[in-house]
């Protein structure tokens, strides 16, 4: 079947409710246009049927969204804070594993460098996070 | 966007888009709820979208059509959910006093694609370039997309009796 160029105008005037008496006589003889007003009013009929359904209210809708919308706020703003705990969760094992380990005296000074090192990158860290979850507050 | 144009996009805009999301879903006994939440999700991402104040009405709808016709895909993909057999049976009676029921199951054997652009050329009016982005294809696929999808429908509908 091949394109009419008023199958958009047929749609159009169909979801409106007004279909001028020049587009009938059209119908009449088009068999393309005739299949677009048979669908689209079906399409219509469907999408009123549907309609029937009780929808949530725009208030409602709303409330709801800006609900959303704090709580995912609230959580973005966390998730600095909670990184930083676990980076020093992790700095405070190493720490530990490096005490209990009981070096032999000849290491000591490497495990202090070692211990200043991990401080110079995680006190950076924690402070530049720190100040970013302030600022999404 | 404030309250009072949410309000009034919304009032335009939900009672086709929960229409559409209904109909897009598969099973005719589909949970309300989840109808509900997917409408919910889709306004939920169109506002944090943040579009501009100053963009058109047709391009904000046009985007939240977007946004629900890729959570109802996201959806069916996750259950893996299968197109209908067209030939499954159930009974239409010519008679049925209920025919937009009828309309409905007929139009739930028709494949995702097809029904995605029935409903936003002919209840929507969405024009060609419109439904291509919302489908995220070339407009010039959307005419014969759009006249198979019409004429496939026409004739499950002529099968079951349907109105002519």
């Amino acid at each position: 079947m091949s394109d009419c160029p008023h199958e958009p105008i047929v749609a159009d005037a169909l979801a409106k409710g007004d279909l001028p008496e020049d587009l009938r006589v059209h119908l009449a003889g088009c068999a393309v246009c005739a299949e677009v007003h048979s669908v689209a009013g079906h399409m219509l009929q469907l999408a009123d049927g549907l309609a029937e359904e009780p929808q949530p209210s725009a208030a409602s809708m709303w409330w709801r969204l800006n609900l959303r919308m704090r709580r995912e706020k609230a959580r973005r703003a966390e998730m600095p804070l909670i990184w930083m705990g676990r980076v020093c969760y992790v700095a405070i094992a190493l720490v530990a594993a490096l005490v209990a380990a009981s070096l032999p005296v000849p290491a000591r000074p490497v495990a202090a460098i070692g211990l200043a090192a991990l401080g110079a990158v995680v006190l950076p860290v924690a402070v530049t996070l720190w100040g970013w979850s302030r600022s999404k507050t | 966007m404030d309250e009072e144009s949410f309000h009034a996009f919304y009032e335009q805009t939900a009672r086709n888009l929960r229409g559409y999301l209904r109909s897009m879903l598969n099973n005719q006994a589909i949970d309300r709820g989840l109808v509900d939440d997917l409408l919910q999700e889709s306004y939920f991402r169109f506002l944090k979208a943040g579009l501009p104040d100053s963009t058109e009405p047709a391009h904000r709808k046009n985007y939240l059509y977007r946004i629900a016709t890729n959570l109802v895909r996201d959806h069916r993909r996750a259950r893996k959910v299968e197109e209908l057999p067209e030939d499954s049976a159930d009974a239409t009676s010519a008679d049925s006093l209920d025919t937009a029921h009828d309309v409905g199951r007929a139009f739930l054997k028709l494949k995702q694609r097809e029904r995605e652009v029935l409903w936003m050329a002919y209840v929507e009016c969405f024009d060609h370039r419109e439904i291509a982005e919302v489908l995220r294809t070339k407009a010039v696929s959307i005419r014969p997309m759009l006249a198979r999808a019409r004429a496939r429908f026409g004739d499950i509908l002529r099968r079951r009796g349907i109105g002519a």
